[in-house]
This record gives C-alpha cells, structure tokens and sequence, in this order.
C-alpha cells in the first residue's frame, strides 16, 4: 500500500531536521482542567515541519482534549494552562483571542474530525463549503476562483466527478467521502499544520486504507506537520515517525515508532502492546491483558497515573515518576521494561 | 474436517437466504427501488463451533444476524436451528429460540437499560422462561461471579460501570436462560485495546466453560482470527469465501478478501517497514 512507502522513508532524517530546526508546533507544559478535576497534565511536544507525529492513548487519556486546546477549540467550562506556540504567529495560543484564533484555524492549523458528519454543515453544498475555507481566509480573490479551486481539491481526495461531487450537499456521501471533504477543507490553505483526530476510526479497513494514503499525500505535498491522534496502534505505525503515548492525561513515553514499540519502557506501553497482539498470546490461546480499567476523568492515581493497574507498582511510584531521557525520546516510570531506574 | 461435519446434523443451517428491503418511492411511475441486503447465503454452523462472519459495513452482516436471531423475517430461503425452521414462524413459536440464542450487542450502553438495576436487567431474560424469583436471584449471583463483577455490582445502574464492564454484564445477561448459541455482534468494538483483550479473553473463557456454539461479528478480521476458527467473509449481501481462519487469512483466495487482509493496519507490517537498517541482520526483538 502507498501509504508504507511514505512512512517508512527517511524517517530518521526528517526526524532529526524536526529536532533542529525551529518547531512549527511547539506545546509546553499543556495542563487542562475542569474546575478541580485535573484531565490533561504537563504535555509538551513540538513539531518540525513536514514531520508526522502521533498522539495513541485510550479513552480518558486525554488525546482529543490535547488536540482541541492546541487549535483553542475546547468546550466552555474547560480551563487549558501553558503554552501553545505557532511558527510565524506571535501570539501565544491558548491566550489568544477568538478573534485572532478564528484567523488562524483553517489556515496555518486546521484540524479533521473523526465524526464528518457533525463537522460538516447539511445545508451547504461540499464545493461551497471548500471554497468557504478559502474566502474566509482571503487565500483565493473571488468567488469563481475559489469554487475552481475547490472542484480541484476534491480531485485531489480523489473523489470521482469532483464537479459533481461539489454540487452534493453531506448526506449524499457516504461516510468515507465526507471524510476526503473534510480532508480537502482542512487542506485547502496549505496549513503549516494539520491535526487529524481520529480521522479513520469510523470508516471500514479498505476506506481506511485509502484515506491514510490521501492524508500523507497531501501534508507530503504541503510540507505540512502532522499531529495524528488515535488509539490504534497499528495505524499510528503506518502513518507516524515519532509517536508520544498518554496515560491519564500524561506523556509516559515519547520517541521514534520503531525504538517504542519494539522497545517499550514504560508499563503501561509494554502492557498496551501486549494486550493488543492477537497473534502472541499464552500458551492456552489467552490474551494478555492489563488489570482493571482505565478510571474515569480525574480519577487516576497520584504519582505515577498508571500504578493502580501496573504489577510492578512499589510505594516508590506513589510520587510522579520524572521524565528519563531526551524530551522527544524518554519515559515517564520508575520501574521500566528492561531495567535501571528508580 | 468435511466427515466429521457430515456425520452430525449442523446446529445451525442456513440455505438460500435473501432479505431485500424497499426504500420508499421516489416516483409515482416507478416502483420503489429495493435494498438487496442478503442475495442468497448458504452455510452450517456446528454445534460447539467458533464461527465468524467478517465483513464491512454494507456488507448485509447485521442483516444475517437479525435474521439468525428471528430479530427480523426473511424474504425467502430457509434457517434449521437445531433441525426447526424458524423462517416464517410466529413471534410466540419462537421462544425455545429466545432461550437457545443469545446477542450481545456492539454498544454496551445504548444495549442496556439506563434505568434497570443490574440484577434486574441480568435476570430479564429469565422473566418470561418461567424460573422464580429465588432461583433468579442464585442465578444472577453466579452469573455476576462467572463475568468477574463484584457481587455488589447487582444493586447498581449500567452508568456506573465503564464500557468493558457493561459489556460483562452484557455477557451475563445473554447466559442468564443457558444459551447453546451466543451471538456477538461488533462485541468488542468499541472497547479500548487493554479492555478488549480482558472480553475476548472472558468470551473465549465462557465458551469453553458452557460448551457455547459462538457466532463472532466483526468488521476485524485480525479479531476473528484469535477467536474464530471458520470465518464467513460477506461482502454485498453475499457469501465470498467461507472456511478454517487460518488459511483464509494466510491464502484468501477472493479478491475481495484479499483486498480486506490487505487493508488491515497490522503493527507487525508496519515495524517490519519502519526496521532501521543496523537491526535487520540481528534477530527480531
């Protein structure tokens, strides 16, 4: 499939530009609370561009949280602290006005939902809805010229008669094409960053399939920086060079996809990766499993979040396990796979 | 595997199903146009059986599940569930059905009513098979043990569980009346990874325990192959290839099969791409 001969080039080069070069995307210290509730603690990564990384955590982890607070799209009633900074904006992010975020969103950051049908509006034909993006943004001189540009785009994501297809209005598609029209508005302005929040978790495998390949093509063509965030292991390996996993609204482990996946330090990593190989279980045809269930929403552990349901906890991980290694590669736990430590 | 198939009669016989539904008419002059959900599916399923059925959405899966389930009628063709037919049977003749095959459903909180105890919505389907209230209340503490709920777990409301813990009671529910079939459809779908391994896990248990039939529905093919060991692939309302999951997933000889295993996201084809050069002579880690 196309999408593996994206991902597996040169990853290691173009991570190590990322490194250097100023950030596109740069989080520091993102905390997110609701009133006295703690959801999303200390979670910071930043993004070179042209670079693809990912976000994978279950429910409750805080992955979607993370990405709403970077575009300042958190529901009210949600407080975000620390910082959020864009390549060529001046202004902090998470204090930034609405106004000022409203010039940005769709344009240097845009973001694809996973739910198209929500995020699109019914009572406007898709082509509108494309070329809305561009004359909000004043990216396109006139109407005509938008609406061109738009019929091109979703050539682009591949939908078949795009000049037809432009006429539709959203419940004329089917799930996967709403899906390439969300891709092409969020693509329409060339964003220096694009966010895809479970962008294929509704669709089949093979729709899937092809969606991920229009997605790596189109930040591929941009040099676009990509956030993905899922909670499929299998699809961040396909489309990501560096992942970072949250647990409980923490970074517990961040790095390269091939060094953490093969090599996990943290528990919770270790047991995830075990728990979702179908193919390795034990000798009687079990699975592995991590006991319990995730907590609700504010309901983790002090200290280490993940050592209510971790075999190797100690009383050592009742205070927060500090970060080992480098920030773009290192682990959050006293007792990791494979020795040293605490 | 065919003789010994042969030699008993299949629990479950389905033999030229279809269903089409009609949409409503879109012109005066023609007739309505119709949904060809089931176009003909034929297959047996033994007793004590694993026995999945993967396709995509479209693919007339829940369909066939509605209809194995009488949850809905056919349009023609026949279902011998333990040698009766139960196409064309009346709501009230099917009740050794109800008791013989149980469903647990993809979403375990629309599934369960909100505002039904637990030890209530475990027992209903007992209701109307006739135990009494004690022998109710024995079976719903034993069934609470056999899904590892806590026994306080029966006063409670579905809310206050999390998703993998009301698919448990889910669970408990559909053995609650000693099914032979049990019926998971999209079962652990909308689990979390570390949840899904603890059902799948508490399926295979229970199916093993009870000597289940297990009729597994699942959109995963990756999911069908440690649970199942046939699988049914569909695609638009038709059978494509049926046989051992092993070798289906191994040499699917469909082209539509073959462009499902494909398409699957598998994490061990993914890091075979992204292996750095310095560790591709050493050993696998």
């Amino acid at each position: 499939m196309n999408a593996n001969t994206h991902a597996s080039a040169d990853s290691g080069v173009d991570a190590a530009q990322g490194a250097l070069a100023e950030p596109v995307l740069a989080v520091e210290g993102l905390g997110i609370r609701s009133g006295d509730l703690r959801l999303v603690s200390d979670v910071g990564f930043s993004l070179g561009a042209g670079e693809r990384v990912g976000i994978i955590g279950e429910s409750g982890s805080g992955k979607s949280l993370t990405a709403l607070a970077t575009m300042g799209l958190l529901p009210d009633g949600l407080t975000a602290s620390g910082s959020v900074r864009l390549a060529g904006v001046e202004q902090e992010l998470l204090s930034a006005g609405e106004r000022q975020l409203a010039r940005i969103r769709g344009h240097r950051a845009s973001m694809v939902f996973q739910e198209p049908m929500t995020a699109l509006n019914p009572l406007m034909r898709v082509g509108d809805q494309v070329a809305e993006v561009m004359l909000r943004h004043d990216t396109r001189p006139d109407k005509r010229g938008a609406a061109d540009a738009a019929v091109d785009l979703l050539g682009r994501v591949r939908l078949s008669d795009p000049t037809a297809a432009a006429k539709a209005y959203p419940h004329q598609l089917s799930g996967g094409q709403r899906q390439r029209v969300m891709l092409a508005i969020a693509l329409a302005n060339d964003p220096s960053v694009l966010i895809c929040d479970e962008p294929t978790t509704a669709l089949d495998v093979t729709v899937q399939a092809q969606m991920l390949d229009l997605i790596l093509e189109g930040v591929a063509a941009r040099r676009s920086a990509l956030l993905f965030i899922t909670h499929d292991l299998a699809v961040v390996a396909q489309v990501c060079e560096r992942v970072i996993v949250l647990y409980g609204g923490r970074v517990v482990e961040a790095g390269p996809v091939w060094d953490v996946f093969t090599n996990p330090r943290h528990r919770y990593l270790e047991g995830l990766l075990a728990a979702s190989d179908l193919e390795h279980g034990s000798a009687d045809g079990r699975l592995s499993t991590i006991r319990g269930a995730v907590p609700g929403a504010g309901q983790f552990p002090a200290g280490c979040v993940f050592r209510n349901r971790c075999d190797h906890a100690t009383e050592r991980c009742e205070s927060l396990p500090p970060w080992a290694g480098a920030p773009q590669h290192g682990f959050a736990c006293w007792h990791p796979a494979g020795g040293e430590r605490a | 595997m065919p003789d010994a198939a042969a030699a008993v009669t299949p629990l479950i016989e389905v033999r030229d199903l279809t269903r089409t539904y009609k949409r409503t008419r879109t012109s005066l002059r023609r007739p309505a146009p119709e949904v060809h959900a089931l176009r003909g599916m034929s297959f047996d399923v033994r007793a004590g059986e694993r026995f999945g059925i993967v396709g995509e959405s479209g693919s007339g899966k829940s369909t066939l599940v509605r209809l194995l389930s009488a949850l809905d009628s056919a349009t023609s063709g026949s279902i011998r569930f333990d040698g009766e037919e139960i196409v064309g049977r009346s709501e009230r003749s099917l009740r050794f059905l109800r008791r013989q095959l149980q469903i647990v459903f993809q979403d375990p909180m629309g599934s369960l009513d909100p505002r039904m105890k637990v030890r209530d919505i475990i027992a209903e389907p007992m209701l109307s098979q006739g135990h009494d209230q004690a022998a109710r209340r024995q079976r719903v503490a034993e069934l609470l043990e056999a899904v590892s709920l806590p026994a306080s777990a029966s006063g409670r409301f579905p809310h206050q569980f999390s998703g993998g813990q009301r698919q448990r009671i889910s669970i408990a529910r559909a053995l609650s009346v000693q099914p032979k079939v049990l019926v998971a459809d999209e079962a652990v779908s909308a689990l979390d990874v570390s949840v899904r391994a603890q059902i799948l896990n508490l399926i295979a248990e229970l199916v093993d325990r009870y000597q289940l039939t297990l009729l597994f529905v699942s959109h995963d093919l990756s999911v069908i192959r440690h649970v199942c060991e046939t699988v049914a692939v569909m695609n638009e309302g038709r059978l494509v290839e049926l046989g051992p999951t092993e070798e289906i997933y191994e040499q699917p000889k469909d082209p539509y099969t073959q462009r499902l295993t494909a398409a699957a996201p598998s994490l061990e084809r993914a890091l075979e791409r992204l292996r750095p050069p310095s560790s591709r002579e050493a050993s696998c880690p």
